[in-house]
C-alpha cells in the first residue's frame, strides 16, 4: 500500500542524495584540484629553491674558480700568454714591487708580421686542475679566453661546453648565466658561465693613481679590487660601468675569461646529494600532506553526506508525521461516524486548508446521505402505513361481523365490504409492485405500433361512467388516426391514472377532457385536462413524488395513496417522453405528455 | 361512554364505529384534522381514538395543540406507524395509549375501557355499589347475586351512573356521554331509559339505587348514602 510518508521521504531523500552527491563530487573535485595546485606550487617552490640553491652553489663554485683564475693566471715565462690588441701601459696595482711588465702592442692590422707574431705568440690557457678542489666526475669546467683559447677539465672528456663568445663579449654586464647543456655522451648538466676579467693585468686608465688615490674610494665606479666577479657579486644590478678612459690613452679592451662550470644534476652528484635529498624530503612532505588533506576532505564530505541523509530521514519522518496528523484526525473522525448519526465528529474549521475541503464535502455528503436515508425510511413507513390501514379495516370489519350472530344480509354486507377493501388494497399493492419493478430495473419497455385513438377510446370507455357518476362531463378529442411506436400497456396506465386524477380532483359539474394530436416531428401529444381545484405552483414538481398527497381537501380514500402520478412520471420517462403540468388554483389542471416514437 | 373516532379510511371508520357502538359506546367520527379539532374541543369525550396520518392536520400536531390548550381528554393513538420511535414520540406528545394497525378489536375495546376507568379514577373493573356488582370488562350486572340482563344502552347508563356513584349527574351530562352527535335530542329519552333501568335494577330489590334529584338529575346511591330515595 502506498504511503504518503514513505513516498515523500523516499523522494526527498533521493533528491537530497543526488544533490548532495553532485555537490560533494563537485566540491571534492574542486578542492582536490586546488589542493593539487597548491601542492604543485609548493613543489615548484621547493624545486625552484633547490634550483636556485643549486645554481647558487654552482655559481659560488664558478666564482671560486674564477677567482682562482684571476689570481693565479700567470704568464708563462717563455712567452706571452696572450695577445694584446693594443699596447697598454700598465702599472701594477697591488704592490710597487710587482714588476711592471712591458708589453708590446702588436696591432693586428699589421699584415703578416702581426699574424706571424700572433701565431707565434698564440697562447694557451690552463687551469691547474689538480690543485683546485674539483670533483672530477660530476663537475665539468671549461675556461675560455677572450681570444678563443680554451681549456677544459678532464671530466669533460670529448664533450665541449658550447659557448657563444660573441654574445658574451657584447654583453655589458658580467652577470653569470645559467643554462642546461647536453654533453656528447647524453648527460645533461647545469652550466654557469661566469665572466672573469683578469684585471690584474689590465687597468682602466683613468685618473692617475697618485691623483686619484684619495678619490678612488669615493668614486662611483667600482674600484679595481672590486671589479669583475666581485663587483658583479656585490651590486645585483651590476653593470660594469664603462671603464674610465685610459689615462691619456683611449679605449682599452680588457681581457676576459669566461669560466664555465657545469654540474651533473643527477642525484648521484655528491656535491648535490644532500640538497637533493633535502629537496626530495620536502617534496615528499608536501605530497603526504596533500594526501592527508585530500583524505580528510573525503572523510568530511562523506560524513557530511551521511549526516545530512540521517538528519533528513529523521526530521522528515517526524515532520511528515506531523503534517499528516490532520489526515489521521479526519480518518479517526470518519471511523467514528455511526449508522445512526450521520455526523462527522470533527469541526472542519479545525483542519488545515488542504484537508478542510475534504471534511466539508464529507459532511455534506453525509448530510445528503442522511436525508436520503430519511426519505427511504419515510417511504418505507409510508408504504407500510398505506397497506396496514386497509388491512386493519379488513380485519376489523371481519372481527366486528364475527362478534355476535348476524343475519345473512349482514354477513353479505360484511363480505361486500371486505371485497371493496381488498380491491383497494390490491390496487395499492399493484402500484407498489410496479414501482418496485421499476426501481429494480426489471421493468421492460416493449414498443410496438400503437393506435392512439383506439387506446384512448378504450380508457374512455372505462372511465366515462365513473366521471358521470361524479356528475362530470367527459370529453374525448382524438382527430383521426395517430400511430406511435411505444409500449401500449404503459401508455394505457399513464392515461388511466391521469384521467382518474382528473375525475377525483374535479368539482361537481366540471369536465374532463382527453385529447391527442400528432407531432410534426413524429410521435404524439396527449393531454388530460380538468376543471378541478388546481394546484399551487410550488407543488407542481412534488406531486410526482411517491406518496405525496397534494391536495388536502381531497377525500382520502387511500386508493391512490400518492402513487399514481409517481408511476405516470416513471413510465413517461421510460417511454422517452416529456411530462408537463399546467395548473391554476381554482381553475383546473392540464397534464401534457409528449411521446416520441420509440426505437 | 362517548368516543371521538378520528380516522380517514372510510372502511375502517365504518367498521370501528359499528364495533364500538355494539359495545355501547356513543361514537362521533371525524375524517380529517380540522373536523377532528373542531369536534374534540366542542365536546367532552370520554376517549378519543386518533389516527396520525390525517389530511389537513396531522394527528400529532392536533394532540400537541390539545394538550397545550389544557385538554384532559384521554387519547388513544391508533396508527400504522409502529416503530419504537413512533410509539415513544406519540406517547411523549401526550397520548394516553398507543395501538398499531393492524390490531385486534378486542384489544382496542379493552384499552378504551381502561381509559374510561382512568378517567373516573376507578381502578377496579368490578364496580360494587351496595349489593350491585357491575363487571365493566364483561359488561355484566348482578344484584344480590342475581344476573340482570340489560340492553347496551341500559348498561351504558347504569355504568355511567355507577362511575359517578354518590354524585348527581344531570340529564344533559347523561345525554352528552351516552348519545352521539347523530342522535336527535329527544327531550325525555333519558327519563325513558332511567325508567327502563329502574325496572330492571330497583324493582325487585332494595334499597333503590337509582335516585332522582329533582331539578338536577339522577344519582346512583353511593356507599354511605342514606336510604332516602326521592327528595
Amino acid at each position: 500500500m502506498k504511503s504518503i510518508r514513505r513516498t515523500l521521504l523516499i523522494t526527498v531523500l533521493s533528491v537530497l542524495v543526488i544533490t548532495l552527491g553532485v555537490v560533494s563530487v563537485v566540491v571534492y573535485r574542486l578542492s582536490v584540484s586546488s589542493l593539487r595546485e597548491k601542492e604543485q606550487a609548493a613543489k615548484d617552490l621547493v624545486e625552484q629553491r633547490y634550483n636556485d640553491l643549486q645554481d647558487e652553489e654552482l655559481r659560488n663554485r664558478a666564482d671560486i674558480l674564477a677567482r682562482d683564475v684571476q689570481q693565479n693566471f700567470q704568464w708563462e715565462k717563455w712567452g706571452l700568454r696572450w695577445q694584446l690588441a693594443e699596447i697598454a701601459a700598465f702599472s701594477s696595482p697591488t704592490t710597487p714591487l710587482t714588476p711592471v711588465p712591458l708589453l708590446i702592442s702588436v696591432p693586428t692590422s699589421v699584415g703578416t708580421l702581426g699574424s706571424g707574431l700572433s701565431s707565434r705568440f698564440a697562447t694557451e690557457i690552463t687551469l691547474a686542475e689538480d690543485e683546485t678542489y674539483h670533483n672530477t666526475d660530476y663537475e665539468f669546467v671549461q675556461m675560455t679566453a677572450d681570444w678563443g683559447a680554451s681549456w677544459k677539465s678532464r671530466s669533460l672528456g670529448n664533450s665541449v661546453l658550447p659557448l657563444d663568445l660573441s654574445r658574451f663579449r657584447r654583453e655589458a654586464d658580467s652577470k653569470p648565466h645559467w643554462d642546461f647543456v647536453t654533453l656528447s655522451d647524453g648527460t645533461t648538466v647545469r652550466r654557469v658561465v661566469v665572466k672573469a676579467p683578469v684585471t690584474r693585468y689590465g687597468r682602466p686608465t683613468g685618473t692617475p693613481p697618485w691623483f686619484g688615490r684619495g678619490r678612488r674610494d669615493e668614486s662611483p665606479h667600482p674600484s679595481r679590487a672590486v671589479t669583475g666577479v666581485a663587483a658583479a657579486a656585490r651590486t645585483p644590478s651590476s653593470r660594469v660601468p664603462a671603464p674610465p678612459p685610459m689615462w691619456g690613452m683611449g679605449e682599452v679592451v680588457l681581457p676576459n675569461f669566461y669560466l664555465q662550470c657545469a654540474w651533473d644534476v643527477s642525484p648521484n652528484n655528491p656535491l648535490l646529494r644532500d640538497k637533493i635529498a633535502e629537496r626530495d624530503r620536502q617534496l615528499e612532505e608536501i605530497e603526504s600532506e596533500t594526501e592527508r588533506s585530500i583524505h580528510n576532505l573525503r572523510a568530511t564530505l562523506g560524513w557530511t553526506v551521511v549526516g545530512a541523509i540521517g538528519i533528513t530521514l529523521l526530521g522528515g519522518w517526524l515532520l511528515v508525521g506531523l503534517g499528516l496528523v490532520p489526515l489521521k484526525r479526519l480518518s479517526y473522525a470518519v471511523s467514528q461516524i455511526s449508522a445512526k448519526d450521520f455526523r462527522l465528529p470533527l469541526n472542519p474549521k479545525s483542519l488545515p486548508a488542504e484537508v478542510n475541503p475534504v471534511a466539508e464535502r464529507l459532511s455534506q455528503a453525509l448530510a445528503q446521505l442522511q436525508s436520503a436515508f430519511e426519505r427511504e425510511k419515510r417511504a418505507a413507513a409510508d408504504i407500510s402505513h398505506e397497506l396496514r390501514t386497509p388491512l386493519a379495516a379488513l380485519t376489523t370489519t371481519i372481527e366486528v361481523a364475527c362478534r355476535k350472530p348476524r343475519t345473512a344480509e349482514q354477513y353479505k354486507q360484511t363480505l361486500d365490504e371486505c371485497r371493496a377493501i381488498a380491491g383497494q388494497m390490491s390496487l395499492l399493492v399493484e402500484r407498489m409492485l410496479v414501482l418496485a419493478w421499476i426501481d429494480a430495473g426489471v421493468d421492460q419497455v416493449r414498443p410496438e405500433p400503437v393506435e392512439v385513438g383506439d387506446l384512448v377510446g378504450g380508457v374512455a370507455a372505462i372511465v366515462k361512467p365513473l366521471a358521470e357518476v361524479q356528475g362530470l362531463t367527459f370529453k374525448v378529442n382524438v382527430p383521426g388516426r395517430i400511430t406511435v411506436r411505444t409500449d401500449p400497456d404503459k401508455l394505457r396506465e399513464v392515461v388511466m391514472n391521469l384521467t382518474h386524477n382528473a375525475i377525483e380532483y374535479n368539482r361537481p359539474g366540471g369536465e374532463v377532457e382527453l385529447s391527442a394530436a400528432a407531432r410534426a416531428q413524429g410521435g404524439v401529444v396527449l393531454e388530460v385536462r380538468d376543471t378541478g381545484v388546481g394546484m399551487p405552483e410550488e407543488i407542481h414538481e412534488k406531486i410526482f413524488e411517491r406518496f405525496f398527497r397534494g391536495d388536502p381537501s381531497r377525500q382520502a380514500t387511500g386508493v391512490h395513496a400518492g402513487l399514481g402520478l409517481a408511476i405516470v412520471k416513471e413510465y413517461v420517462d421510460r417511454l422517452g417522453g416529456r411530462l408537463t403540468v399546467d395548473s391554476v388554483v381554482g381553475k383546473g389542471s392540464r397534464f401534457r405528455i409528449e411521446l416520441p416514437n420509440a426505437m | 361512554m362517548r368516543v371521538l373516532l378520528i380516522e380517514d379510511n372510510r372502511h375502517l371508520s365504518r367498521a370501528l364505529r359499528q364495533g364500538l357502538e355494539e359495545e355501547g359506546f356513543a361514537v362521533d367520527a371525524a375524517e380529517d384534522g380540522d373536523e377532528a379539532d373542531h369536534k374534540a374541543r366542542a365536546t367532552n369525550y370520554d376517549a378519543i381514538v386518533l389516527d396520525l396520518m390525517l389530511p389537513k392536520k396531522d394527528g400529532l400536531t392536533l394532540l400537541k395543540s390539545w394538550r397545550g390548550a389544557g385538554m384532559k381528554t384521554h387519547v388513544l393513538v391508533l396508527t400504522a406507524r409502529g416503530t419504537l420511535e413512533d410509539k415513544i414520540k406519540g406517547l411523549d406528545t401526550g397520548a394516553d395509549d398507543y395501538l398499531t394497525k393492524p390490531f385486534e378489536l378486542e384489544e382496542l375495546l379493552a384499552r378504551l375501557r381502561a381509559l374510561v376507568r382512568r378517567g373516573h379514577h376507578i381502578k377496579d373493573p368490578l364496580l360494587r355499589v351496595h349489593d350491585l356488582t357491575i363487571d365493566t370488562a364483561a359488561r355484566t350486572v348482578k344484584r344480590a347475586g342475581k344476573a340482570i340482563h340489560l340492553t347496551p344502552k341500559e348498561y351504558a347508563l347504569l355504568e355511567f351512573l355507577a362511575f359517578h356513584a354518590g354524585k348527581v349527574v344531570t340529564r344533559s351530562m347523561i345525554w352528552e356521554h351516552l348519545w352521539d352527535e347523530h342522535d336527535e335530542s329527544v327531550s325525555n329519552v333519558v327519563d325513558v331509559y332511567i325508567r327502563y333501568l329502574r325496572n330492571k335494577i330497583d324493582k325487585d330489590f332494595s334499597p333503590p339505587l337509582i335516585l332522582t334529584r329533582w331539578g338536577e338529575g339522577y344519582m346512583l346511591r353511593g356507599e354511605d348514602d342514606a336510604e332516602d330515595g326521592k327528595s
